[in-house]
C-alpha cells in the first residue's frame, strides 16, 4: 500500500498484493495505519486489483469501522467489474462508508 | 406526514430512555450495582442504533461513545466514580438538547464532549476497547426491524435474524453463495454485511458477518438445513405460534404492554367535553323540579352520578406519579449542593402519590424553588455544621401523601431555620409592620411575611435565591391550583414546609353570591361560616370596617364596594357576611345575597385580565351566562387586610383585673363610659329636683350626709345635655369622705370589656382607656381617680362650709 | 404600514393582503365596518357580556361563546371615540388570530363581500391617529362607505 496525504484527506492506494497476501500482514499494515492518519477522511483505492481474498476484504471493513470509531469517515473506490460483488454486500447500509466505481481498467 | 411522526416517536423514546438512565446514574452513585449499569449502557445503545436509522449521526456518535465508556466500566477497565458520573449525566443533556431541537441536529457540535469523554478514559483505553467486542451485544434489531415484525405478523410468519461467517467455509465464494440464496430468495427479506458484528481491527480478528432477514413460515432450524450454512447467530424477532422468546427482553422498558400512549390533546379534549357534559347535567338538574316527572328525575339523577364518576375516571387518566418530580429533584439537589459546596441527602417519601399532570409541573417549580431555597439559606456549610454539632451532611426530606382528594407534601431540613428577628427588622424596614405591634407579635405570624414579594432576609441576592420574590411566586402559584402552604420553623434547627394540592383541578364546589345584582362564586374551601349581617355588631375602627363576631372582631370588606365603588350607606338591610379563612387569619366579605352552593368548572379569564388580583377565573352558569369567581387571596393582598392590626382575643387590662370583677357602663350626654365597679359604693337614683348648689358645686342628700357631685362632661369638655327629669349617681368613697359622679343613665353591668387602639384626643384625666359597647365608641374611666383629684381641689373648700352649715343648723 | 405604488402589497398588521379580500361587514351606530373573513370565528346574538370589575376602560367585559370565555372589546374605547354601543343589544363577532380570541359588539351583521384591493384608499387623512391605528382603509361601495378594520391589532395587549 502506498499513502498519499492531501489537505483534509489521505488516500491509500491498494495494490494485488495487498489483497492477496497474507492477511496478518495487512492487518498489521493497517494497525501501524491507523496510529498516524489524523485526517478526517480516508480514501482506500483499489489499483489493478483483480483478485483478492475475502479475508483482506474482512480487514478492509474492519479497517473502515475503525477510522469510524475516531470520528474517520471513509470511502472505498473500487473498479466497475468488482460492482456486483460489492453489492452483495450493501455496502449502502453501512454508516459513512462512500463506495464509488472507477471506471478503470 | 409519516416520516415526523417516526422521528417524533423516536424522541420521545430516546428522551425517555434517557430519563431513566439519568436516574439510574444517579442511583449508582448510592449503591453499585453492575445490572443497573447494564440498563445504563442499553439505553445509549439503543439511542444510537435508533438515531443512526434516521441519519442523526450526531446522535449516533455522541451515544456511541457514552455507550464505550460504560463498556470500559463493564468490563472492568474503568472504575465507576462521580467524575464517570458527570460526564455521563454531561452528555445526557447535551442529547436532550439537541433532541429537543431534532431537526437542526447536524448543526450540534459534540466534539467538546467527546474529546472529554476520550481524555478521560486513560490513554491505555484505545488497547482496552480492543477487548470490546461489539458482536456480543446485539443491535436492537427489534426496533431496526420494527417495520417487518409487523408485516410477519400480519402474514403470520416468522421473522428470523440469521447471521453467519462468510469466512468460515474457506472453499465459499460469493458466487456459491449466490447460488445458495436463489434456493431460498422468496424468504430473505434482506441481507447484507452486518456492520455492527465487523470486528475492529485491535481486535485480530478476521471477520465477515452476514446476516438474512428471513419471513418463512418454517421453523429457524430448518431454513439453516435448507441453505446450507451454518449459523453463528439465529435470533428470533417473531414466531407467529409461540409467545415472545427470551431475546426480546433484551430491552430496556418494562410493562409496555400494560400502558397505551395518549397524545395529551386527546385527553384535554376529553376534559373539555366532560366539562361542558357537566354544565349541562347542571342546567338539567335545574330545571328537573319543573317537570313533575319522578321517573324522569331519577333516571336524571341516576345520569348524574354516571357523569361524575365518568368525570372522576378522566381527570385520573391524566394523573401522574410523583415520582417524575422526584426524579428531576435528585438532580436538582446534587447539582445546586455541588455548586454551593454544600453536603446534602435526600430522602424522598411518597412518589407513587398521584396528581394531574398540569398540577405536576406548578408543584415541580414550587418544589424546585423551595429545595434551591433549603440548600442554599437553609443548609449550613459542612464546616459551619460541624462546629454546630450537627452532621456534616445536612438532610432534606420530601414525604407526600394523599388524604381524601388532597395531596398533602412535606419539605423538611435540618439547617438554620428561619430568623424571626431578621424577619422583623426587613418588615419594619419595609413598612410593613411597626415597632410596638412587632413587639406583640407571634413567630407563626411572622411567617407570613415571608409570602410577601420583596422580604427577603439575605443580604446578598446570590445565583440561586435570595431575590425576595421566590416565596410569593410559589404561593400564587400553589394558589392558582387551589392548593396552600404553610412553614413552621425553630431557629437553628430546622425548616419544616407543608404544601396542600387538591388531587384534580377542574370542577370545584364554591357559594354562589349576589354583589350588586351581578353573581360571583367563592371557592366552599376557604368559607369557615356564613352570617346574616347585623348593623350592630358592625363599626368602623381606624377607617376599617370592623364586625363583631363572637370576642372576636374581625375585618370585613364591603364587597360591593371594593368592586363597584358603592357607598356603605346605600346597602339594603339584608345582607351576609362570609368569613374567610386564610391560613392564619381570617376576615368577612359583606354581599347583598346567597344563591346556594354549586359544583363549578373554572375557565381561565384571558391575558387581558392579568392584572387584575382580585379574580380567579370564570365560570360558566347553567343558564349560559358567565360568572366570575372571586380570589380570596387576591382581595386580601390588594386591600391589605392581613396589615390591619386587630386584637384578636380578649383583652383585659391586667391592673383591673387585680381589683375586682366587672364594669359599669353608663351614659352622660350621649357619651359612653364605662368605669369599674369595684369603684362604686352604690349607684342611686335622684331626681333632678333634689340636686342642691352650694355655690357652684351640685350635691345631694346622701345617707343623712351631703354629697358633692362630679358631671363628667366638666372634666372632658362635653356638651351639656338638657338634664332628664331622672338622673343617677354613682357614689364612691374617697378618703373617709362619699363623692358622686351625676350621670344620665346606666346602660349595662358587663363583666369585660375589649378595649381598642385610641386615638389620640380622647387622652386625659383618668381615662384608662377606649372601648366600643354596642358599636358605640365608649371611654373606661378611674372616677376614683378623678374624684380624688376634685376632692383636692373643687371639693377641697366645701368640707369646711358644710361643717359651718351643719353646725349651724344643729343650732 | 408598507404600500408600494406599483406592485399593490397592502400589508394589514404583519400580513400581506392578498389582491381580493373577503371582508365581513357589520354595522354599529349607523356606520358600517369591516373585517377580513380569515379572522372571524363566528356571529352570535342575544349573548349577555358581564362587565369585569377593575378592568380597564376598553373591556367590556367576557362573554360565553360555546363554552369558552372570550373577551369582549370595545371598539370604540380603543379609538377614542365618544359613541358608545350598547352593550345589551349587541350582536357579538369572534374573532381569532392563531390561538388568540377576542370578540367585538355590532348593532348588527351583514355579509360576506369581495372587495379588490385596489379599491382600498388610505384612511389616513380622514380619520385621527388613534382611530388610523385600528382602522387602516376605507372602502367606498355603492355609495356606502366602508371602514377596514386592523384586526391583528386588536390583539395586542396594553
Amino acid at each position: 500500500m502506498n499513502i498519499l496525504r492531501k489537505v483534509d484527506e489521505i488516500e491509500i492506494f491498494f495494490y494485488e498484493e495487498d489483497a492477496t497476501n497474507d492477511p496478518q500482514n495487512l492487518r498489521s499494515a493497517f494497525e501501524e495505519m491507523l496510529e498516524i492518519i489524523n485526517l478526517p477522511r480516508v480514501r482506500l483505492k483499489f489499483c489493478e486489483v483483480t483478485s483478492f481474498r475475502l479475508e483482506s476484504l474482512a480487514l478492509i471493513f474492519s479497517f473502515f469501522k475503525t477510522l469510524k470509531q475516531k470520528g474517520i469517515t471513509s470511502e472505498l473506490l473500487v473498479p466497475e467489474r468488482l460492482e456486483h460483488f460489492l453489492k452483495q454486500f450493501h455496502t449502502e447500509k453501512i454508516p459513512d462508508l462512500t463506495t464509488k466505481l472507477e471506471h478503470t481498467g | 406526514m409519516e416520516l415526523d411522526s417516526l422521528i417524533s416517536d423516536f424522541v420521545s423514546e430516546a428522551l425517555e430512555l434517557l430519563q431513566k438512565a439519568e436516574t439510574r446514574i444517579l442511583e449508582l452513585e448510592e449503591d453499585y450495582n453492575i445490572e443497573k449499569l447494564h440498563s445504563i449502557f442499553r439505553a445509549f445503545h439503543t439511542i444510537k442504533g435508533n438515531s443512526g436509522m434516521f441519519g442523526f449521526h450526531v446522535i449516533q456518535e455522541l451515544s456511541h461513545k457514552s455507550e464505550e465508556i460504560l463498556d470500559a466500566v463493564r468490563s472492568g477497565h474503568l472504575p465507576y466514580s462521580r467524575e464517570l458520573a458527570d460526564l455521563l449525566l454531561k452528555s445526557i443533556d447535551r442529547l436532550k438538547q439537541i433532541l429537543a431541537d431534532i431537526y437542526n441536529e447536524k448543526n450540534y457540535l459534540i466534539s467538546d464532549l467527546i474529546e472529554e469523554i476520550t481524555n478521560f478514559a486513560q490513554p491505555s483505553h484505545t488497547q482496552t476497547s480492543k477487548e470490546v467486542s461489539v458482536r456480543e451485544e446485539a443491535p436492537n434489531l427489534e426496533i431496526l426491524y420494527s417495520e417487518q415484525i409487523k408485516l410477519a405478523l400480519e402474514k403470520k410468519l416468522n421473522l428470523y435474524y440469521y447471521l453467519f461467517e462468510l469466512l468460515e467455509d474457506s472453499n465459499l465464494t460469493l458466487d456459491e453463495l449466490e447460488n445458495k440464496l436463489k434456493l431460498v430468495e422468496n424468504e430473505v427479506l434482506s441481507r447484507g454485511l452486518d456492520y455492527y458484528s465487523i470486528p475492529l481491527i485491535y481486535e485480530k480478528k478476521i471477520s465477515l458477518p452476514y446476516y438474512f432477514l428471513i419471513l418463512t413460515q418454517e421453523n429457524i432450524d430448518a431454513f439453516e438445513t435448507k441453505l446450507g450454512l451454518k449459523a453463528k447467530q439465529k435470533i428470533t424477532l417473531h414466531l407467529h405460534t409461540q409467545q415472545k422468546t427470551e431475546e426480546k427482553t433484551n430491552n430496556i422498558t418494562t410493562n409496555q404492554t400494560d400502558f397505551l400512549r395518549v397524545k395529551i390533546d386527546l385527553l384535554d379534549d376529553l376534559i373539555n367535553l366532560v366539562g361542558e357534559t357537566i354544565i349541562t347535567r347542571n342546567q338539567l338538574l335545574q330545571r328537573a323540579p319543573l317537570w313533575n316527572d319522578p321517573e324522569g328525575s331519577s333516571i336524571l339523577s341516576r345520569m348524574s352520578q354516571l357523569i361524575t364518576q365518568l368525570h372522576t375516571k378522566i381527570m385520573n387518566t391524566r394523573l401522574q406519579e410523583l415520582s417524575t418530580v422526584y426524579q428531576r429533584i435528585s438532580r436538582i439537589v446534587r447539582d445546586t449542593s455541588k455548586s454551593l459546596g454544600k453536603q446534602v441527602e435526600l430522602k424522598l417519601e411518597g412518589g407513587e402519590v398521584e396528581l394531574d399532570k398540569t398540577m405536576i409541573d406548578t408543584i415541580l417549580d414550587a418544589l424546585v424553588h423551595l429545595i434551591r431555597n433549603s440548600i442554599d439559606h437553609g443548609i449550613e456549610t459542612p464546616e459551619e455544621r460541624k462546629k454546630l454539632g450537627k452532621s456534616q451532611e445536612g438532610l432534606i426530606s420530601i414525604r407526600a401523601s394523599l388524604q381524601t382528594g388532597t395531596v398533602r407534601i412535606q419539605i423538611e431540613d435540618d439547617g438554620r431555620g428561619l430568623d424571626y428577628e431578621k424577619i422583623k427588622l426587613s418588615a419594619i424596614k419595609r413598612g410593613l409592620l411597626t415597632e410596638s405591634r412587632a413587639q406583640e407579635i407571634s413567630n407563626e405570624e411572622l411567617t407570613e411575611f415571608i409570602f410577601l414579594p420583596g422580604v427577603s432576609t439575605k443580604e446578598n441576592i446570590t445565583e440561586t435565591s435570595g431575590r425576595g420574590v421566590g416565596m410569593d411566586a410559589v404561593r400564587n402559584g400553589l394558589k392558582k391550583i387551589g392548593g396552600t402552604i404553610h412553614l413552621t420553623s425553630v431557629t437553628g434547627q430546622g425548616l419544616k414546609i407543608t404544601a396542600t394540592i387538591p388531587q384534580t383541578v377542574s370542577v370545584i364546589s364554591c357559594l354562589l353570591i349576589l354583589v350588586n345584582g351581578r353573581r360571583f362564586a367563592i371557592f366552599q374551601k376557604y368559607i369557615a361560616e356564613l352570617l346574616q349581617f347585623e348593623e350592630k355588631n358592625y363599626s368602623v375602627i381606624n377607617g376599617h370596617g370592623m364586625y363583631q363576631l363572637r370576642e372576636n372582631l374581625i375585618p370585613i370588606i364591603h364587597l360591593g364596594k371594593l368592586l363597584y365603588g358603592e357607598d356603605i350607606q346605600s346597602k339594603q338591610q339584608n345582607s351576609y357576611i362570609v368569613i374567610i379563612r386564610l391560613d392564619t387569619y381570617y376576615f368577612g366579605l359583606l354581599f347583598d345575597e346567597m344563591l346556594g352552593t354549586e359544583e363549578i368548572v373554572i375557565k381561565p379569564l384571558g391575558e387581558h385580565f392579568k392584572g387584575i388580583k382580585l379574580f380567579s377565573g370564570a365560570t360558566i352558569m347553567g343558564d349560559g351566562e358567565a360568572v366570575l369567581i372571586l380570589d380570596v387571596f387576591g382581595i386580601a393582598d390588594y386591600t391589605g387586610i392581613h396589615t390591619i392590626e386587630v386584637k384578636t382575643s380578649k383583652e383585659i387590662i391586667s391592673k383591673t383585673k387585680e381589683r375586682g370583677k366587672g364594669y359599669v357602663l353608663f351614659e352622660s350626654s350621649s357619651q359612653y363610659f364605662a368605669t369599674l365597679s369595684s369603684s362604686i359604693v352604690s349607684i342611686e337614683r335622684i331626681s333632678t329636683q333634689s340636686i342642691y348648689h352650694i355655690s357652684n358645686i351640685e350635691v345631694i342628700e346622701y345617707k343623712n350626709d351631703i354629697v358633692p357631685i362630679q358631671r363628667l362632661e366638666e372634666i372632658y369638655n362635653i356638651e351639656k345635655q338638657p338634664d332628664q327629669k331622672e338622673k343617677f349617681v354613682l357614689i364612691c368613697k374617697i378618703e373617709e369622705r362619699y363623692l358622686g359622679i351625676l350621670i344620665d343613665k346606666v346602660l349595662d353591668v358587663i363583666e369585660s370589656l375589649q378595649l381598642v387602639p385610641s386615638s389620640q384626643h380622647w387622652q386625659g384625666e383618668g381615662i384608662l382607656g377606649h372601648a366600643l359597647y354596642d358599636q358605640k365608641p365608649t371611654i373606661l374611666v378611674d372616677i376614683e381617680a378623678i374624684l380624688t383629684k376634685v376632692n383636692h381641689t373643687k371639693f377641697k373648700w366645701l368640707g369646711k362650709v358644710i361643717e359651718e352649715t351643719m353646725s349651724l343648723e344643729v343650732k | 404600514m408598507a404600500w408600494q405604488s406599483n406592485r399593490r402589497n397592502y400589508v394589514i398588521g404583519s400580513q400581506v393582503m392578498e389582491d381580493k379580500l373577503q371582508l365581513l361587514i357589520w354595522e354599529t351606530n349607523g356606520q358600517l365596518y369591516a373585517g377580513d373573513v380569515k379572522y372571524c370565528l363566528e356571529v352570535q346574538n342575544g349573548k349577555k357580556i358581564l362587565d369585569v370589575p377593575h378592568s380597564k376602560k376598553y373591556i367590556t367585559g367576557i362573554v360565553n361563546l360555546r363554552g369558552d370565555i372570550v373577551t369582549v372589546l370595545d371598539l370604540f374605547v380603543l379609538m377614542e371615540q365618544k359613541d358608545l354601543p350598547d352593550k345589551n343589544k349587541a350582536v357579538i363577532i369572534r374573532l381569532k388570530d392563531n390561538d388568540k380570541q377576542v370578540a367585538v359588539m355590532a348593532d348588527s351583521v351583514f355579509e360576506v363581500i369581495e372587495l379588490h384591493s385596489n379599491m382600498l384608499e388610505s384612511a389616513e387623512n380622514h380619520l385621527s391617529e388613534k382611530e388610523f391605528k385600528y382602522i387602516p382603509y376605507i372602502a367606498r361601495r355603492e355609495n356606502h362607505l366602508i371602514l377596514i378594520v386592523n384586526i391583528p391589532e386588536l390583539f395586542v395587549i396594553h
